[in-house]
């Protein structure tokens, strides 16, 4: 039997078993949650140290205010973090089993590395040593689920650097322009990349991003290649509307006056209506049409849990893979409005 | 300092501020009127369509006579209407919309008609049409409410009144039934 082919946008051989190994130990965990769920080995947890710190606390009165309350609480805050990080994981991986995606939960630099030569105005930020992909998802949305996207948390620090001139720059990348070739979606066509010229970005300094990322082949190549940010640098173009241009600021790759006609195009005003609905309901970062690809950059993570209670039940809930059809199905909606006036 | 000075320097900050809230009050209206052509070629986008799609309707529907001359009519006079007189604009606007409708609704009893190749891709084109009809309407009106509420504003009310700057009109329509969309079952 065949196994599945997914489209990446790297261009590595994606298959249904690719990480089985991988999630493995995630599978396992899944087993063991829902025979004896979170909530119970809290309680027994707690159940268990109650007569220890009581022991404690008979010896030394004060004990709860130097020991007890500052371990309980350094303990919870610690455990909690851990749960966060694996319901994260576990959530994914159960939300891709359901709609037969491809899951990998682990860290991986190298995979950031390329996304930043063929995307470097979306992945070419922060320190690069601390730059990696993970919880990595493959698969096919739409309505007849024949659009293939990649998902992605990219995490970054930011550094405060200097630039050639002893100027503090927020998110400093030296070097200028990254040039490529690579190919998207195995069309079999080689792209150059550049980096917009640009150096500055809204991220704040000494910080940790993580950043959901998405992309979507578009299924045709587009004319030109345009970036929309939602944070303020210095604009190639304006369109006629007002709310658009207070919610986006447009970077064109070319600097002929044909490839701003072209951007114009694209951004018909159902298009631009679409768009401003998209990040008002959502947080976004920045919306790239490169080539073949839509690359939407959330400025956290795009896709959250609302009604699944991972404590109680280890599952995803129905109106939660509702939800993530939706807000794939919103992100899709927006190359299919372009493509109507580009065909 | 004395007081020649004073008064030249505050002379110099007003007619800087003059220069920067023209020009602001320029971009805002120059975003009112970009916004404004856009609605324009869709609206005309859309009556071109008109000729089409009642030439394809009367072959099949002959008994929609009627119908098809008050749409060719609205189309006409749509045509003559002053584009500076909105409300007149949108009224006629509205009424082709609707006629146009109700055109596309009575296919629904005509099977040939609504199995025909060229009627089903008319039927697309102004489902199209009226969706960019919608988007640039709101992004014109978004424009005039951002212009118009600048015309409020102080000081900026004053110079816009020195200069001769109005308030824009909204565009809207009045009860338009959506467009059915084209199927091809």
């Amino acid at each position: 039997m065949h196994e599945k082919v997914f489209a990446d946008p790297l261009n590595e051989h994606i298959t249904t078993s690719s990480f089985w190994n991988d999630v493995q130990e995630l599978r396992e965990k899944i087993k063991s949650y829902k025979k004896f769920p979170l909530y119970k080995s809290f309680l027994y947890l707690f159940l268990l140290l109650l007569p220890i710190f009581a022991i404690i606390y008979s010896i030394d009165k004060t004990a709860h205010l130097f020991y007890i309350i500052p371990l309980l609480v350094l303990g919870i805050i610690w455990y909690n973090m851990y749960l966060q990080s694996l319901q994260q994981e576990i959530i994914t991986l159960l939300l891709c089993e359901r709609n037969n995606f491809v899951f990998n939960p682990v860290k991986n630099h190298v995979r950031a590395l390329k996304f930043r030569y063929l995307f470097p105005d979306i992945f070419d930020r922060g320190d690069p040593k601390t730059r990696y992909v993970d919880n990595q998802i493959w698969g096919n949305g739409g309505q007849k689920r024949d659009i293939s996207f990649w998902s992605g948390v990219f995490h970054y620090e930011t550094n405060a650097q200097y630039d050639e001139n002893g100027v503090e720059r927020k998110d400093f990348m030296p070097g200028g322009s990254v040039i490529e070739k690579s190919n998207l979606y195995s069309l079999g066509e080689a792209i150059v990349t550049r980096r917009l010229n640009y150096h500055e970005n809204s991220d704040r300094d000494e910080q940790v991003f993580e950043k959901q990322a998405f992309i979507f082949e578009l299924g045709r190549i587009m004319p030109t290649s345009f970036v929309l940010f939602t944070h303020g640098l210095k604009r190639d173009l304006t369109t006629e509307s007002v709310e658009f241009n207070q919610k986006f600021t447009i970077r064109i790759h070319s600097k002929s006056k044909s490839a701003d006609a072209q951007t114009l195009q694209a951004l018909s005003p159902s298009v631009q209506i679409r768009l401003v609905e998209f990040a008002e309901k959502f947080s976004i970062d920045c919306i790239a049409f490169q080539h073949n690809c839509m690359v939407v950059l959330f400025a956290e993570t795009g896709w959250k849990t609302k009604f699944t209670h991972f404590f109680k039940t280890v599952d995803i809930d129905d109106r939660d893979l509702q939800r993530f059809d939706e807000l794939l199905n919103e992100m899709i909606a927006l190359p299919v409005e372009m493509r109507k006036f580009l065909d | 300092m004395n007081i020649w000075q004073i008064i030249l320097i505050s002379l110099v900050i007003v007619i800087f501020l003059y220069i920067f809230i023209y020009n602001k009050l320029v971009t805002a209206k120059q975003k009112v009127n970009e916004g404004w052509s856009d609605v324009d070629v869709q609206l005309k986008r859309r009556r071109d369509l008109i000729p089409n799609l009642v030439e394809t309707v009367k072959g099949y529907a002959k008994h929609e006579k009627e119908l098809l001359e008050k749409v060719s009519k609205e189309r006409a006079h749509a045509l003559d209407t002053d584009k500076n007189d909105l409300k007149e604009l949108a009224t006629i606007e509205s009424a082709i919309g609707n006629d146009i409708n109700s055109l596309l609704m009575v296919a629904e009893a005509y099977p040939d008609l609504k199995a025909n190749e060229s009627f089903l891709k008319l039927q697309e084109n102004l489902t199209e049409t009226e969706d960019q009809i919608a988007s640039s309407r709101r992004i014109y009106n978004a424009n005039v409410t951002s212009y118009n509420t600048l015309l409020q504003l102080f000081p900026i009310n004053i110079i816009a009144n020195i200069s001769g700057f109005k308030e824009s009109n909204f565009f809207e329509f009045k009860d338009t039934k959506s467009v059915p969309s084209a199927k091809t079952d």
